[in-house]
């Protein structure tokens, strides 16, 4: 496999009750790219995500992490996951632990026996990095929405990961804390030259980060490009997506059809 | 068959449309009928579901809707009036033998989980504390304090209340017979195979395994056990297990406790109706229990325990949905767990006594 590659999914199939809700998806994220799955609400996005990351387990196909190939129904070892970082969509940070506290997880996790005053160091720098370390001892109840979001931003790269995984970072924020959570992406990948892969429907993120992307549409890659493709793409569904249009569709047998007289 | 005309208001609005739409689809059904709009200028939300219904009602009894004299606003909008594709509901229709079969499947299935996690949280509680390379998560002792020390109070004074009154009633009885000396070493008896390590573990059922169930339940729905998990930490070491260890501390302890204050609470009874001295009364319960019987009903009162923390855990892990999910989580944990703790206790009395 090619050393570039961090990530590679291939014909990954997944299911619920028996319905296929995935259909042969393939895509790959390069090393210090950001990768987004793109798709309307109910697409399936979060589910390959979860399908990514090993959170559900897939029906068929492979997944292959830093060169190393895992079946659907085979789970992640600890040292793969290690490498990886996830941004839940609302942060997900334990309500009974500090900001600190809960950075501080991942590193209790792996090494658990390093001095909890060289833990407290290494989390200090991330939550400067996420430009939070103010709310060191605070907890995540104390914070606003954006702020949590960093807060689990600090946990997700403390190890600093070379795959970051992020669901839906900026939904739900004001546009100028959605815009500094972008800069804040973009800023963590050209510093620590981290893979990220990114479920979003917000298209001024989107324009903000995206290098490459594919388009769910009903559980089927619909496009896989990068994002000057996509804005030039003729496909109706990715032309109404782009330009925040709601997709026409004329079909006179939906209409009623009265009988007017004069 | 000639065409009934009704004439239709200057407006048509919520109020006036439910009894208009009523006589149009009666006379709908019975032959074609014709609405004359020549004065209708206005209509509000409920005019387009007002015409939709009528053509439908058309459609199904097979007389024409004749719409007349209608100005070209209105004319345009109906003509334009979409016809909503209302999916069919999943209906799957079982009969009882067949909702039986699956309920049953689903009880089998939760049943093997539970001992699954059972046997996961005695592996963590004995291998996770011994291993130096796996990492150690705290929150033991907190869990002793929010599940065991909290409820003491409550658990005492039940207890106690519940022995009050039962030696209470049961005094009136002894008296007639003369066998108010009995009162003591009979109490004490049953308080320690019987009421306390039932009644402690049904409170403890109530408060702290709801308060369980609630709190994973909410991580569950939160996305929180799904981030633990993407830290590679098992959500039965770092939620199960201390609350696993507490309750298995404190159930017996509690169990006990709460024993000795319904002893105290009987006391009363033997000192006012049959003048037992506090000594007397306390030696005649030694007297009267064979030491076996604290074992038997320390280890009733940890099976309890672990009853209660296993299925609150399992509720509260298996939890999917919003809060309505975190709802059902708790009240279903308290039910199951009151139940099986009364079946367990059947079964105990059959192998013990």
């Amino acid at each position: 496999m090619d050393d570039d590659i961090t990530l590679k999914v291939e014909h990954l199939r997944t299911g619920y009750k028996g319905k296929e809700v995935l259909h042969d998806i393939s895509f790959d994220v390069r090393r210090g790219e950001i990768r987004m799955i793109l798709g309307s609400s109910g697409c399936g996005k979060s589910t390959l995500l979860n399908n990514i990351l090993k959170l559900i387990k897939a029906t068929s196909g492979t997944i292959t992490y830093f060169g190393k190939t895992y079946s659907a129904k085979s789970g992640l070892d600890y040292v793969t996951r290690m490498r990886m970082g996830v941004l839940f969509q609302n942060g997900a940070l334990l309500s009974d632990l500090t900001v600190a506290e809960n950075a501080m997880m991942p590193l209790i996790r792996s090494m658990p026996y390093m001095p909890r005053s060289q833990m407290e160091a290494i989390v200090a720098d991330r939550l400067e990095k996420v430009h939070l370390l103010h709310a060191f001892h605070k907890y995540p109840a104390e914070l606003s929405g954006g702020m949590q979001r960093r807060a689990a931003l600090a946990r997700a790269i403390a190890l600093k990961p070379e795959l970051l995984f992020c669901d839906e970072p900026s939904t739900g924020l004001d546009p100028v804390t959605a815009r500094s959570l972008d800069e804040l992406l973009l800023e963590l990948r050209d510093t620590l030259g981290v893979s990220m892969v990114i479920v979003s429907h917000e298209l001024e993120s989107i324009k903000i980060i995206c290098d490459r992307f594919i388009y769910l549409q009903d559980g089927y890659v619909l496009m896989d490009g990068t994002l000057q493709q996509g804005m030039e793409s003729e496909l109706p569904v990715l032309k109404s997506f782009f330009n925040r249009e709601s997709p026409k569709e004329i079909d006179n047998k939906d209409y009623y059809h009265f009988n007017f007289v004069d | 068959m000639q065409s009934k005309t009704i004439i239709l208001p200057e407006s048509l609005t919520a109020e006036n449309s439910r009894v208009l739409l009523q006589n149009c689809r009666k006379a709908l059904q019975r032959g074609p009928l014709l609405l004359d709009g020549k004065s209708l200028k206005y209509m509000d939300y409920s005019g387009d579901a007002f015409f939709a219904l009528l053509a439908d009602t058309s459609e199904k009894s097979g007389y024409k809707l004749t719409l007349a004299h209608f100005n070209d606003d209105i004319k345009f909008h109906l003509q334009h009036l979409k016809k909503p594709k209302i999916p069919p509901k999943n209906k799957v229709n079982q009969n009882f033998l067949e909702r039986l079969g699956e309920n049953t499947i689903l009880v089998a299935r939760s049943v093997a989980k539970i001992f699954v996690l059972l046997n996961t949280c005695i592996y963590w509680s004995l291998y996770g504390h011994f291993d130096k390379g796996k990492s150690k998560f705290g929150g033991t002792a907190k869990q002793i304090n929010r599940l065991g020390a909290e409820a003491m109070g409550i658990c005492f004074l039940m207890v106690a209340l519940i022995c009050f009154t039962m030696a209470l009633q049961s005094s009136f009885m002894l008296k007639a017979v003369g066998g108010g000396s009995y009162l003591a070493s009979g109490l004490g008896y049953l308080i320690f195979a019987e009421i306390s390590p039932l009644l402690t573990t049904i409170i403890l059922a109530g408060r702290s395994g709801s308060s369980i169930a609630a709190e994973i339940a909410n991580m569950s729905v939160c996305e929180e056990v799904k981030a633990i998990k993407a830290m590679a930490i098992s959500p039965v070491q770092y939620l199960v297990v201390p609350r696993f260890i507490a309750m298995t501390i404190c159930t017996p302890i509690l169990s006990f406790c709460a024993g000795i204050a319904g002893c105290l609470a009987g006391f009363l009874i033997a000192f006012f109706f049959f003048d037992i001295s506090f000594a007397n009364y306390f030696q005649e319960i030694r007297d009267g229990i064979p030491p076996i019987l604290f074992l038997k009903s320390t280890v009733k009162a940890v099976v309890f325990g672990w009853l209660i923390t296993m299925i609150s855990c399992h509720k509260g892990l298996t939890a999917v949905g919003g809060a309505d999910a975190v709802g059902h989580a708790t009240t279903s944990s308290v039910v199951i767990s009151i139940s099986s703790i009364i079946v367990a206790d059947c079964a105990f009395s059959f192998a013990f006594y």
